[in-house]
C-alpha cells in the first residue's frame, strides 16, 4: 500500500523529490532476534542526515540500548515508544501517534526517523500512522531470520503474522544465511519467502549491520561488502539499484503510465500515488504490470512516484 | 469515611458471630475471634478462648453475634488508579453499578441513554461553563446506539461532549469536543482517530487522553477518588486489593498518592503493588529494576510499615489483547468471522522481559486472555525453569478467558496458578458463543473446575474498573457459571461453593504470596475480616450477590459498609 520513498542518500540533485521538506520515514519489521537492533546500528553509525530512532522496547538488560547508544552521534535521539495492538489499560499515555508527532515537531526535527516494530507489529498497520505532511510514505525494511524464518511461515499460530510481515516488505532483509541452518544461501533450494515478497523486491542477505550501513550510506543499495538482491555471503558483486523519486503533478491515464514506465531502463519496482481520470490511485509496478487500487487516505501528501531501478536509470522528463 | 472504632492497645477484643468461617481446614467453624493489637490470638468460641480471658483484659465484641464472619475479601487484581479516573466522570453504564456517590441504574436502549444524557447536560449547563467538556463513562453501542458526532451534535451543539466507551477503548465525541482534543491534527497521525464519525478509538484515544488525563489526575481531584475507590472496596467486603498494574500514569504520581491514603493503619483497606515493568521502565528507565527491588527490600524487610502500600515480589507481564474487544488470541480454528488477536508482545520478548525478575525470585504474573497467550506464557515459564529452577514460584496467569484441558495440565505440572477474571462468563460468553467462538468454546471460558481438578490454586478477580468490587459477585458466577441472560455454561467447569469462596480469600492470598498474614482467620494473622448478614455455604449460590455486607475489619478495626451508612 505505502507508496515507496527514498532511502538512499544522497541521491543527483536532479533527482532530488518535490517532498524534500519531508522527514524520511523508514520502518523496520520482523521477529525478535531477527537482527532489527543490528540492522538499525548500522544505519545509525553511516548516517549522514539527523537520524531519530524510536524503538518499540529496549529489553530490560540494556543491551540494544548500548547497541544503539555506541552508534548514535550526539545530535542523533533513540527514542522509545510502545507499538500498537496494546490496550489503553495497559499504555496509557503513549502512542506511536504522539511519539511521532512530538519528535517531528520539535525544535530541530529529524531529517529521518527510523521506527523499529515490536516483532509482533504487522507493518501495514504500522504504515498508517504518521503525517503525510510532515513524513514522506514510510519505506518498509523487514528482516528474517534464514534459520527459522521457512518455520515461521508455516507455523500455525504465528504464521498469519509472519506472512503479513514478509508480504509488507519494501526491502527484504535475510539475516544468518552464512549459518548452515540457514542453508548457507544454496541457490537450489527455494527460498521460503517466494511468493510472499513482490518480484522486484531487493532482498538482502548480508550481515544486518552491514546492510544497514548499505541502506543509508553513500552508496545505493545492494554495493559494497554487504550483499545485494539474492546476493550470497561469499561477497559476489551484487547488482546496484537506485532509488529516484519523480514528481508526477498532472493527471495521466493509467495505460499512459504503465506505458512511461515501460520506458524506464533497468526499473525493477515503481509506487506512488498518482492522479488518473477516474480519482487518485495507488499505483505499483513490478515485474512489467502495473496495478493501480483507489487512495483511500485523506489529503494526497503529493503526487509523484517512487523509482527502485538497476544502475544509471534513464528516467524521463514528465509526460505531455 | 465513618469513625473507625479503635481498640486500646492491650486490650483483647473478642469478636462473636453466629458462625465464623476461617477458610482454614483445620478449624473450618468457630463462633467467636480474639484480637489483641490488631493481630488474631485465637479463633474458636467463648468457652475456649477462657484461658487468655482469664488471665488479660478484653471485652467481647457481640454486635456481630447473630452475623457471619469471614475473612477480609481479596482482589488480586484491581487497577485503583484506573478507576480513582473513571470515577470522577459522570456515568450512564449498560449495567447497575452501586458508587459511593449512589445506585446508578442500567442505561438500557438508545432512547434511556440519550435521555439520560440530556439530563447530564442540563445539569451541567445550570453550574458550569459552556466550555467546560462532559465526560460520561459506560456507553456500549449494543446497549445505547451507535450515536456519532452529528447525533452528539444535536445533543450538545456548544460544550464538548465525550462519551467513553464501556469497553474503555474509545472516545465519542461531538464537534466541540473533537476541537477541545486537537483531534483534527490527531486524525493526521493517527489512523484511528475518524474526524466524521467522531471516534477515536484502540490507539487513537491516547491522543484524547493527553489532554484529558492532567485534568482527570489532578491530585485534589485523584485523591478524593482514590478515597472513593476505598469506600467501594469495603463496600464489596474486601480488606485487600492488589493493583495488579502498578505505573499505568506516572509511577511517581501514583506512589506518592498511594503512601498518603495506605500509610497508616487507620486505613479500611491494604493496597499490595504489582509493579508493570514496562510503564514504569518509561519513567525510571534502566535503574527500574534496581529502584523497584529496593522498595520490595522495604516492603518485605517491614522497614516500610506493617500497613504499606506494600511491594509484591512479582511483576507484571503481558502476551495477549484485549478479551472484551476480542482480541485476544485464539488458538486452533480461530475466530468465527476470521478476523485475528493481537499481540501485546511475542513469547520472546516477554521471556527477555521477564528473566530478571524471574531470577531474583519475583513472581512473574501475566495477563493472558486468549489460548495463544496461555501457550506463550507457559512456554516463557518452562524456559525459565529450565534456565534456572525456582521451587515454589508463584506465577500466575491472570484473566485466563480462553484455555484448554491440555493447557490447565500443563500449567498445573508448571507449578503456576491461575487468577480468572470474575466476569467475563458472565458478560461475554452468550455474546461470543454465536459472535467469535461458537458454543463449545465460548461455554468453556474460564475454565476454573478443571484447574481445580489438578489441584491448582484459583482466584478471583474484578480487573475493576472491567468489572465491579464486588468477590461475592464473582464467586456467584464462578460457581453458577450463569450467562447474562440466565443460561449456564459448561456446568462441569463450575467452582464448588468452597473453591469459589477460597478463590476470593485465601486462594488470592496464596498467590500474592499473603498467605502468611490474611486470607483466612488463624492465630498469628492480621485480624481481617468481613461481616455477611448470611453464611454464604447455607444457602444457594446464586443469592449470593444479595448477601449484605454489614461491616468490614481490617487490623482489628470495625469499619461500617459506607453505603449503608449513606442510606441510613
Amino acid at each position: 500500500m505505502s507508496p515507496l520513498a527514498p532511502v538512499s542518500t544522497p541521491l543527483p540533485a536532479a533527482h532530488r523529490p518535490s517532498d524534500g521538506d519531508l522527514i524520511r520515514y523508514t520502518i523496520v519489521a520482523g521477529f525478535l532476534g531477527a537482527g532489527k537492533t543490528t540492522l538499525i546500528a548500522g544505519m545509525l553509525r553511516e548516517a549522514t542526515e539527523r537520524l531519530a530512532v524510536i524503538v518499540n522496547d529496549l529489553g530490560e538488560l540494556g543491551l540494544d540500548r548500548e547497541i544503539l547508544s555506541r552508534a548514535t552521534r550526539t545530535d542523533q535521539g533513540v527514542e522509545t515508544v510502545e507499538l500498537d495492538g496494546g490496550c489503553v489499560c495497559c499504555r496509557a499515555g503513549s502512542s506511536l501517534a504522539l511519539t511521532l508527532r512530538d519528535l517531528c515537531r520539535r525544535e530541530n526535527p529529524p531529517e529521518h526517523v527510523v521506527l523499529e516494530c515490536s516483532g509482533v507489529a504487522d507493518p501495514t498497520r504500522v504504515a498508517r500512522y504518521g503525517s503525510r505532511r510532515v513524513l514522506r510514505e514510510p519505506v518498509t525494511v523487514v528482516v528474517v531470520d534464514a534459520t527459522d524464518i521457512g518455520r515461521r511461515l508455516t507455523d500455525p499460530d504465528w504464521g498469519a503474522l509472519a506472512r503479513a510481515q514478509v508480504s509488507a516488505a519494501d526491502v527484504l532483509v535475510v539475516s544468518k544465511r552464512d549459518l548452515p541452518e540457514g542453508r548457507g544461501g544454496d541457490p537450489t533450494v527455494p527460498s521460503p519467502w517466494e511468493g510472499l515478497v513482490g518480484p522486484g523486491t531487493p532482498v538482502f542477505t548480508g550481515h544486518p549491520d552491514q546492510v544497514g550501513r548499505t541502506l543509508l550510506g553513500e552508496h545505493s543499495w545492494g554495493s559494497g561488502t554487504g550483499g545485494g538482491p539474492q546476493g550470497g555471503p561469499d561477497g559476489v558483486p551484487a547488482p546496484r539499484f537506485e532509488v529516484v523519486a519523480r514528481p508526477m503533478p498532472d493527471a495521466l491515464d493509467p495505460v499512459d503510465l504503465s506505458r512511461l514506465l515501460e520506458g524506464i531502463a533497468g526499473l525493477v519496482r515503481a509506487k506512488g500515488v498518482v492522479r488518473t481520470g477516474e480519482g487518485t490511485v495507488v499505483a505499483q509496478w513490478s515485474a512489467g504490470r502495473l496495478e493501480v487500487t483507489p487512495w483511500k487516505g485523506d489529503e494526497v501528501p503529493g503526487f509523484g512516484l517512487i523509482l527502485i531501478t538497476g544502475p544509471n536509470p534513464t528516467v524521463p522528463g514528465p509526460p505531455r | 469515611m465513618e469513625n473507625p472504632t479503635t481498640p486500646s492497645d492491650d486490650l483483647i477484643r473478642v469478636f462473636t458471630a453466629r458462625r465464623v468461617r476461617t477458610m482454614e481446614r483445620s478449624l473450618p467453624v468457630a463462633t467467636a475471634v480474639a484480637v489483641r493489637r490488631g493481630m488474631i490470638i485465637e479463633v474458636g468460641s467463648l468457652d475456649s478462648l477462657r484461658p487468655w480471658l482469664d488471665r488479660h483484659p478484653h471485652e467481647i465484641e457481640d454486635r456481630f453475634g447473630d452475623r457471619v464472619l469471614l475473612p477480609g475479601l481479596v482482589d488480586p487484581h484491581a487497577h485503583p488508579s484506573l478507576m480513582a479516573t473513571m470515577l470522577s466522570l459522570e456515568w450512564i453504564p449498560p449495567e447497575t453499578w452501586d458508587l459511593p456517590g449512589g445506585r446508578v441504574p442500567a442505561a438500557v436502549g438508545e432512547g434511556e441513554y440519550r435521555e439520560r444524557l440530556r439530563g447530564l447536560l442540563a445539569d451541567h449547563d445550570s453550574s458550569t461553563p459552556r466550555d467546560r467538556p462532559l465526560i460520561t463513562f459506560g456507553h456500549q453501542p449494543d446497549f445505547h446506539g451507535h450515536l456519532l458526532r452529528e447525533d452528539l451534535d444535536a445533543i450538545s451543539p456548544e460544550r464538548p461532549l465525550i462519551l467513553w466507551g464501556r469497553s474503555f477503548h474509545e472516545l465519542r465525541c461531538n464537534s466541540a469536543a473533537l476541537e477541545y482534543l486537537d483531534a483534527a491534527e490527531g486524525a493526521e497521525w493517527d489512523p484511528h482517530i475518524d474526524l466524521e464519525s467522531g471516534r477515536m478509538y484502540e490507539s487513537g484515544m491516547t491522543w484524547g487522553l493527553r489532554t484529558l488525563v492532567p485534568t482527570l489526575l489532578e491530585p485534589r481531584r485523584f485523591r478524593r477518588h482514590m478515597e472513593d475507590f476505598i469506600r467501594l472496596a469495603q463496600m464489596g467486603g474486601l480488606t485487600t486489593v492488589v493493583d495488579a498494574g502498578l505505573g499505568l500514569f506516572d509511577i511517581d504520581y501514583e506512589l506518592d498518592v498511594y503512601r498518603d491514603l495506605f500509610g497508616d493503619p487507620g486505613s479500611p483497606l491494604s493496597v499490595h503493588l504489582m509493579p508493570n515493568v514496562a510503564m514504569i521502565r518509561r519513567k525510571w528507565g534502566d535503574d527500574t529494576f534496581a529502584r523497584v527491588d529496593e522498595l520490595v527490600g522495604e516492603s518485605q524487610s517491614g522497614s516500610a510499615g506493617d500497613f504499606g502500600p506494600w511491594f509484591l515480589r512479582a511483576a507484571k507481564f503481558f502476551t495477549d489483547g484485549a478479551f472484551i474487544s476480542q482480541l485476544m488470541q485464539a488458538g486452533g480454528p480461530g475466530f468465527i468471522d476470521g478476523h485475528e488477536g493481537a499481540w501485546l508482545a511475542e513469547p520472546e520478548q516477554m521471556l527477555r522481559q521477564a528473566r530478571r525478575w524471574w531470577e531474583a525470585n519475583y513472581d512473574i504474573h501475566t495477563h493472558v486472555t486468549g489460548d495463544l497467550g496461555v501457550e506463550a506464557c507457559l512456554d516463557a515459564i518452562d524456559t525459565l525453569l529450565h534456565e534456572h529452577p525456582r521451587f515454589d514460584h508463584r506465577s500466575t496467569l491472570h484473566h485466563f478467558g480462553l484455555s484448554t484441558s491440555a493447557q490447565v495440565r500443563r500449567l498445573a505440572r508448571l507449578g503456576m496458578t491461575v487468577s480468572a477474571n470474575g466476569f467475563y462468563l458472565r458478560l461475554f460468553s452468550r455474546r461470543f458463543a454465536t459472535t467469535g467462538l461458537g458454543w463449545e468454546r465460548a461455554s468453556q471460558i474460564t475454565r476454573l473446575g478443571s484447574v481445580r481438578a489438578e489441584g491448582v490454586p484459583v482466584s478471583l478477580h474484578s480487573d475493576v474498573p472491567m468489572g465491579p468490587l464486588l468477590p461475592l459477585v464473582e464467586a456467584s458466577i464462578a460457581v453458577t457459571r450463569t450467562a447474562d441472560d440466565g443460561t449456564v455454561m459448561c456446568p462441569e467447569e463450575a467452582l464448588t461453593p468452597e473453591d469459589a469462596l477460597r478463590a476470593v480469600t485465601i486462594d488470592a492470598a496464596f498467590q500474592m504470596r499473603l498467605d502468611d498474614r490474611i486470607g483466612s482467620l488463624a492465630a498469628g494473622k492480621r485480624a481481617d475480616m468481613v461481616v455477611l448478614d448470611t453464611d454464604p455455604l447455607e444457602v444457594d449460590a446464586r443469592t449470593w450477590p444479595d448477601i449484605a455486607v454489614l461491616a468490614t475489619i481490617r487490623g482489628g478495626r470495625v469499619y461500617g459498609n459506607p453505603s449503608l451508612a449513606l442510606r441510613s
